[in-house]
C-alpha cells in the first residue's frame, strides 16, 4: 500500500509531538501550584484581572482555587489551570451551589468549566453568586 | 527557479532546541513547561502546517498572477540578483511588522493571531503555536506591495520562512539579555517577552519580527523592565487545554458579537480593536493601559506626598 509523503510526514510529526509532550510529563515539568493563603490568592487575582483589589477572599482548602470579592461587589473566581491560575469575573450566567460542603461554581462558560472550592461560609458565597444572577434577571 | 522551503529544513533544529530547553527547565525552571500546554502548542504547529498545505497554494497562485503586473523586472533569473535577497528580507520584515500590528489591533486579524498568544507559558514550544486560520483573514494583502514592486512570490516566501525561523529562538526565558548592540537592532528574547506579556505597560508593544528598529521607528517599542514580573497569555486566559477551543474561540466570540450587535455596529466588531464593544462594556488594551497609568499616577502622587511629609517632620 502506498501512502502519500504528506500523510507519512503528518503521522511522523504526530508521533514526535506526542513523544515530546510525554517527555515533558516524564521529566515532571510543570507541577501543580497551590494557593496557600489569602495573600497568594490576591496576587493571583490581580494577575488574572489587573487592578482587582480584594476585600474578601476565600481560598480552597487544597489551594486549587479561590473566590474573591472587591469593594464594588464584583466576584472573581480563580482555578488551577495546568501550573498556572486562570480567573473569571462572575457574571449573571454564573451559578453557585453547595455539594458535600463544597462551593460548586459554574462560571457559565462551558470551557472554563465548573470549579469546586472547599471554603468556609460556602453558602454565603453561593448566595452572592446567585444574587448577581437575580440582579440581572430583575 | 529554486524550489526551497527553509522551514522544512529547520524543523529538526526546532525539536532539538525544544529538547535542550526542556533540559534547562528540568534543571532550573520546571514551571517553564507544562506537558498539556506543550502538547497543545505542538498540535497547533502541526495543524498550521496542514493549513499551509491546504491554502498556501491558492495564495501563491494569486501572488503569481499579481506579479505579472510588477513595476520592476528583475529578469528571468531573478533569483541570481544577489542584492534583491537582502532587500526583500528587510522589506518583508517591515511587512511583517505591519501585518503583525494589524493582527493585534483589528479583531478579524486577532481572531487568527490570538492562537499564538493563548499559552500562559513562554517557551520554545510556544513559538510553534501558530495559527490555523490565517488564510481566512486579509493578511495576504500586506504582501501585495512587495509583489507589485517586482519581488517574486517565491523569493518573498523564502524570506518569510527565514523570518519565521529567526523568530523561533526568541521565544524563551532561558536567555536574559543579548549584547547591547544586538538588543538595539534585533528582536530578542527580552523584547519578545514584552510582546507576549499581559501586563498593562506591555500590551500591544514590540510587534517586530527580526528587526526591533521598526517598533522604535513607529512608536511601539517598550523595553523589558527588571522590576516587573511578566505574565504571559491573553487578557482573558482560556482556562482550557482544548485544542479546538483554543483554535476557534475568538472566531466564535467575534461572530456571535456580530450576530447580536445592532446593524450599525456590526462592522466595528470585525474591524475595530479586540475588546471593543458599542456599549463600552469590555476592556481594550488601551482602556486597561489607561486605568493602569491612572493607578500609577495616584500611587506616585501618594508616595511623593508622603516623602514631603516625611521631610517636614522634626528631627
Amino acid at each position: 500500500m502506498n501512502y502519500s509523503p504528506e500523510l507519512v510526514q503528518f503521522l511522523g510529526s504526530l508521533v514526535a509531538i506526542l513523544a515530546v509532550a510525554g517527555l515533558a510529563w516524564w521529566m515532571k515539568l510543570g507541577g501543580a501550584p497551590e494557593l496557600s493563603n489569602e495573600k497568594e490568592a490576591q496576587a493571583a487575582a490581580s494577575e488574572a484581572m489587573d487592578g482587582f483589589e480584594s476585600v474578601e477572599t476565600a481560598v480552597d482548602a487544597n489551594g486549587r482555587g479561590a473566590i474573591l470579592r472587591d469593594r464594588s461587589g464584583c466576584l472573581l473566581l480563580l482555578k488551577q489551570h495546568g501550573n498556572k491560575f486562570a480567573g473569571r469575573l462572575l457574571t449573571h450566567s454564573a451559578t453557585g451551589r453547595i455539594d458535600k460542603d463544597k462551593l460548586v461554581v459554574d462560571s457559565g462558560e462551558r470551557r472554563f468549566g465548573v470549579v469546586a472550592l472547599a471554603i468556609d461560609h460556602a453558602q454565603s458565597w453561593a448566595d452572592r453568586i446567585n444574587e448577581v444572577r437575580s440582579a440581572s434577571d430583575a | 527557479m529554486p524550489d526551497f522551503s527553509p522551514t522544512e529544513y529547520a524543523v529538526p533544529g526546532f525539536v532539538l532546541l525544544v529538547l535542550i530547553e526542556m533540559i534547562w527547565a528540568w534543571r532550573r525552571r520546571p514551571d517553564a513547561y507544562e506537558p498539556r500546554d506543550t502538547l497543545t502548542s505542538l498540535a497547533f504547529g502541526l495543524g498550521s502546517t496542514v493549513s499551509g498545505l491546504l491554502f498556501g497554494g491558492f495564495f501563491f497562485l494569486l501572488f503569481l498572477g499579481v506579479w505579472e503586473y510588477r513595476l520592476i523586472d528583475f529578469g528571468p533569473e531573478w533569483w541570481a540578483v544577489w542584492w534583491a535577497w537582502p532587500l526583500c528580507f528587510v522589506l518583508d520584515d517591515l511587512k511583517y511588522y505591519w501585518v503583525h500590528r494589524a493582527g493585534h489591533r483589528i479583531r478579524w486579524m486577532w481572531a487568527a493571531h490570538v492562537n499564538h498568544h493563548s499559552s500562559q507559558h513562554y517557551n520554545l514550544s510556544t513559538a510553534l503555536r501558530q495559527t490555523w486560520t490565517g488564510p481566512f483573514t486579509f493578511g495576504f494583502l500586506f504582501a501585495m506591495p512587495l509583489v507589485l514592486l517586482g519581488f517574486h512570490p517565491l523569493m518573498i516566501a523564502i524570506c518569510g520562512g527565514f523570518n519565521l525561523i529567526y523568530q523561533f529562538w526568541i521565544h524563551t526565558e532561558a536567555i536574559d539579555k543579548m549584547p547591547r548592540w544586538f538588543e538595539a537592532v534585533m528582536n530578542t528574547p527580552s523584547h519578545h517577552r514584552v510582546h507576549h506579556a499581559t501586563n498593562p505597560r506591555y500590551l500591544d508593544r514590540n510587534y517586530a519580527g527580526v528587526f526591533i528598529v521598526w517598533d522604535k521607528m513607529f512608536g511601539t517599542f517598550e523595553a523589558e523592565s527588571d522590576d516587573e514580573k511578566i505574565r504571559y497569555g491573553i487578557i482573558k486566559q482560556l482556562g482550557s487545554f482544548n485544542l479546538l477551543w483554543a483554535v476557534f474561540h475568538e472566531w466564535i466570540g467575534m461572530l456571535s458579537d456580530i450576530w447580536r450587535a445592532p446593524w450599525k455596529h456590526k462592522l466595528s466588531y470585525l474591524l475595530r480593536e479586540p475588546g471593543w464593544t458599542h456599549d463600552g462594556s469590555r476592556d481594550t488594551s488601551d482602556t486597561i493601559r489607561a486605568r493602569w497609568q491612572e493607578r500609577q499616577a495616584a500611587e506616585n502622587s501618594v508616595a511623593s506626598e508622603n516623602a514631603i511629609a516625611g521631610e517636614q517632620e522634626p528631627a
